[in-house]
């Protein structure tokens, strides 16, 4: 018998331990080092973040070396101080937020947009007969805190704000069917149901029909990090847009995935979320995600025209399509 | 018997193997050919039909693109008709100008042209805002357009903006415009914009669709379908995306064709067609299985033909092995009765093939077989004939001997008797050599017609024991000769297969001459054993007497030959030669070693079983 003494036993031992440690270790963890890249939602979990799960679930991130990090967003949460601050690597949120956020001198770069038509619509009841902007004078408006949207509108449909009594509620779908509000802000896949399950019937004005094409959802991150890791961001951006394809094309299936993240999702409203929102991010215009110089140019001069930012900010500081054109010369190399 | 036996299995082999190869050199030629028939077959049945689809599908596409390009002209022709009527130009320059009432006499307008027109929706948009300010849908008007790639285009000329994603309508929409100009100073006082009705480009796309899985549908710059392709069961219209290089190089402005997976993943034959006008990619295709399913059909046909050839083929290699299988089974069956010594089997082929010849070689040889055995059955019977006649010849030569010899043999003792005691002694002791002569001479005789007798005896062989045969000989020498001491030593154990009163024979003369030559011996021995070697038992008799010339040896078994004088040792002189006459008998023989004065050493052979 081999005693323990003999060298050989034990260089075979330790043999043995790397053998079986070797791909115990690769299994465990990951076939390759993952960089990890923490995304700020700019909400709590809901469909309106379908493709970054889509692309989570179908396994683009980890095809493409990415292991994600969500961090959820909130009413309390300043996105742009999560990113700007480096708490997270990307963030969502919307156009003109960005384009303020860089007139304040904060470090932050769109690289994508999801939603390319905002979400932000304009309810009244059917039957107060308020179905246009220029009927808004004399009436009572609820609306959120930020009202450069509710500017936007009125300025391009020639309507006298000083004539639209603006009011804040917590409850805004309760202020509608009390009378206490005329018109409303709200989300077009939220309250016009909440509404209509009241009972009552509902207008709806989206700010595109009259002159406002605000980008809502868009991928943005800092300059900063993108100097350091382009091409993580490169590939992050290619993995969510993917995503996003998915998510769109298997509308279907978005109920489910989000109830992985969020099991309290409520499938039939996340349904509906994603069925109203693939007209406002697939528009068909441009390939997914990209941005175009004349919609920054358009929510710039609006700004501008408001006096939110100042009169010499140049929109293209806001802004990459790099990313989306390496992107779609990508695909169209490789096909799928 | 082996011969009888043996032959049956090589007949069974012999056809198996000629069966399996027949079967193999068929199938040797047969299965390349088919196999190669079949691949050209495919290869020139795939190829034409992949060449006629590809033709069907190009002129389907370019007769879509044609029906695509009449109907997108006569979308642009129509609503810039609309826009030039007199009445809609000056109705709307006069409620750009005048009161909002005015706008109620274009929107009458728009109504009553909408049908005829053969738009979905008529609105006329302000020129500098891009509001809507009359529509057929009165909830579009006061909503903005001023972005939208129609009005700016219609605000210049008559223009069709392609497929595009309606945000309003929430649905691909196709939208024509054209200016509205003030009948007098041609200033534009409106954008008349038309929604085009889709369903019939859909119509187009889905019109002609010779096979059952052709589908047409288009592709946006952004890869997006903005038609319904026939076999996706979702709404696909700038929902489904595709990325197929073969439409990205469309898309990149390359009509062409490919083959490969489709938007289902199915293989398909595709032509691709950029329409420029339409800013979208045309894209005419039928599933790969249907469009060459003929050709598999053919392939299919003649492999199935392969397999049935190949089994006619494997079908007739077997009947004609059998066939010759069963000619040679006479051949066959004549060999095996040649072999058991029937000499009248004859086959008497018919035909004139080589099978026959070898039917007519066997008849041949069975006939020079049967010719040579009569002869050499003739020569045994002559020969047994003469053997008959010389023993007969000997026996009565014997026995008249006899007569003569009694007679000397009596009248010599009566003459001795007759003369008493006076008679001289000389002529006594002739008269005694004349008795002893005619005994001798007695002997001699007995022992030929012994001789003679056992070349006649019917041999009866059986197990005899050896040993004992050699003691009770040895024990009968020592009676005969009681004033002798011979030490005999046999073997213990010792059995042959033979002829017991022959076998007798053998060993009173073996042992009887070493008896008789060990008389010059001190002390005589004289032992027996035997060996045994390739189915022969040899048995050896040896003695220390006289021996004898190695060189005579030849001469021992000749009868009446004598290695040593009558004086020295009695003897007849056919003792050996008797010896080896039984032995011989037997199947065996006899061999003799000795030397002058050393002794001598008898062994003789015989196999261990009888035949």
């Amino acid at each position: 018998m081999r005693g323990l003494h003999d060298p050989r036993w034990a260089i075979g031992l330790v043999a043995l331990l790397f053998a079986l440690g070797a791909p115990g270790c690769g299994e465990g963890g990951s076939p390759r080092s993952l960089d990890v890249v923490t995304v700020q939602l700019r909400w709590t979990h809901q469909a309106q973040f379908a493709g970054i799960y889509a692309a989570i679930e179908q396994g683009f991130y980890r095809d493409a070396g990415l292991e994600i990090r969500m961090l959820e967003g909130g009413h309390r949460i300043d996105l742009v101080d999560r990113v700007a601050g480096g708490t997270a690597d990307v963030g969502v949120e919307s156009g003109p937020a960005l384009l303020r956020a860089r007139d304040a001198g904060r470090d932050v770069r769109a690289v994508a947009v999801i939603y390319r038509r905002d979400p932000l619509v304009y309810l009244t009841l059917r039957s107060s007969g308020i179905t246009k902007p220029q009927q808004f004078e004399g009436h009572t408006l609820d609306t959120e805190a930020d009202i450069a949207p509710v500017v936007a509108l009125a300025t391009a449909n020639g309507v006298d704000l000083d004539r639209i009594k603006i009011i804040h509620s917590a409850d805004n779908v309760a202020s509608l069917l009390s009378g206490k509000a005329d018109i409303i802000t709200a989300f077009v896949m939220n309250e016009p149901y909440r509404i209509r399950a009241a009972g009552q019937d509902v207008n709806v004005m989206f700010p595109d029909d009259y002159g406002v094409h605000f980008y809502a959802d868009t991928l943005f991150t800092t300059d900063r990090y993108l100097h350091g890791n382009r091409e993580v961001v490169q590939r992050f951006v290619t993995a969510t847009l993917d995503g996003w394809r998915w998510a769109i094309e298997h509308a279907a299936a978005v109920p489910a995935l989000v109830r992985r993240f969020n099991p309290d999702a409520d499938l039939a409203h996340e349904a509906r979320f994603i069925e109203e929102s693939i007209p406002l991010i697939n528009t068909g215009e441009a390939p997914i995600g990209a941005m175009s110089a004349g919609a920054w140019d358009a929510m710039a001069r609006t700004l501008r025209r408001q006096g939110v930012v100042a009169e010499t900010f140049d929109p293209a500081d806001v802004y990459t399509n790099e990313l989306i054109e390496a992107r779609v010369g990508g695909s169209e190399a490789g096909g799928s | 018997m082996r011969s009888t036996r043996s032959l049956p299995e090589h007949g069974v082999a012999l056809r198996h193997r000629l069966s399996s190869r027949f079967v193999a050199s068929v199938l040797a030629i047969l299965v390349p050919v088919v196999v190669v028939q079949v691949a050209v077959a495919d290869r020139l049945g795939t190829d034409g039909l992949r060449d006629a689809a590809r033709a069907g599908l190009t002129n389907s596409a370019a007769e879509k693109r044609a029906a695509i390009s009449a109907w997108r002209d006569d979308r642009r022709d129509a609503v810039a008709v609309v826009a030039g009527e007199p009445v809609m130009r000056s109705l709307v320059a006069r409620a750009v100008a005048g009161p909002a009432a005015a706008w109620n006499e274009v929107r009458e307008l728009l109504r009553l042209r909408l049908r005829a027109s053969g738009f979905t929706e008529l609105f006329v948009l302000e020129p500098d805002s891009g509001r809507i300010t009359a529509a057929t849908e009165p909830g579009d008007e006061g909503t903005l357009r001023e972005d939208r790639e129609y009005f700016l285009e219609g605000r210049r000329h008559a223009y069709v903006q392609p497929v595009y994603y309606s945000a309003h309508l929430r649905a691909a929409a196709m939208t024509a415009a054209a200016p509205i100009r003030h009948p007098r100073s041609l200033s534009v006082v409106g954008v008349l914009a038309g929604r085009v009705d889709l369903p019939v480009l859909q119509a187009i796309l889905n019109r002609g669709a010779g096979r059952s899985s052709s589908d047409a549908f288009l592709v946006n710059p952004s890869g997006l379908f903005v038609s319904q392709p026939r076999f996706w069961p979702e709404p696909a219209a700038f929902r489904l995306t595709t990325r197929l290089p073969d439409v990205a190089r469309c898309l990149a402005g390359t009509s062409g064709f490919a083959e490969g997976p489709d938007y289902r993943e199915v293989n398909a034959l595709t032509v691709l067609m950029w329409l420029p006008e339409m800013q979208a990619c045309l894209v005419v295709k039928v599933d790969r299985a249907e469009a060459l399913g003929p050709a598999r059909d053919l392939t299919e046909r003649l492999a199935w033909a392969g397999v049935v050839s190949g089994a006619a083929g494997v079908g007739l290699a077997l009947l004609l092995s059998a066939s010759i299988a069963r000619r040679l089974r006479p051949v066959r069956a004549g060999l095996e009765a040649l072999g058991r010594g029937e000499r009248g089997v004859r086959i008497q082929p018919g035909g004139h093939d080589e099978l026959a010849a070898l039917g007519h070689a066997f008849d041949d040889m069975a006939d020079a077989v049967s010719d040579g055995e009569a002869r050499l059955l003739e020569h045994a019977r002559m020969l047994q004939a003469a053997n008959t006649e010389l023993d007969a010849f000997a026996y009565s030569v014997s026995h008249d001997l006899r007569a003569p010899l009694r007679a000397i043999d009596g009248f010599s003792r009566s003459v001795v008797r007759a003369l008493g005691e006076e008679v001289d002694p000389q002529i006594r002791d002739d008269l005694g050599r004349v008795c002893r002569a005619a005994g001798h001479m007695g002997e001699l005789i007995d022992d030929l017609l012994r001789l003679s007798r056992i070349s006649r005896a019917a041999l009866v062989p059986q197990a005899v024991d050896v040993t004992a045969l050699a003691h009770d000989v040895a024990t009968e020498l020592a009676r005969h000769d009681p004033a002798r001491s011979v030490e005999v030593e046999v073997e213990d154990g010792m059995t042959v297969e033979a002829d017991p009163s022959l076998l007798r024979i053998v060993f009173e003369n073996l042992l009887g001459n070493a008896w008789k030559f060990t008389r010059p011996a001190e002390h005589p021995e004289v032992h027996v054993g035997s060996t045994t070697h390739d189915g022969f038992i040899d048995v050896c008799v040896s003695d220390n007497g006289a021996g004898f010339d190695p060189a005579y040896t030849d001469k021992l078994f000749r009868p009446f030959e004598r290695l040593h004088s009558a004086a020295e040792y009695e003897g007849s002189g056919i003792g050996l030669a008797t010896v080896q006459r039984i032995i011989g008998r037997h199947g065996g023989s006899v061999q003799a070693a000795a030397e002058l004065g050393h002794g001598a050493a008898f062994t003789i052979s015989l196999p261990r079983r009888s035949r």
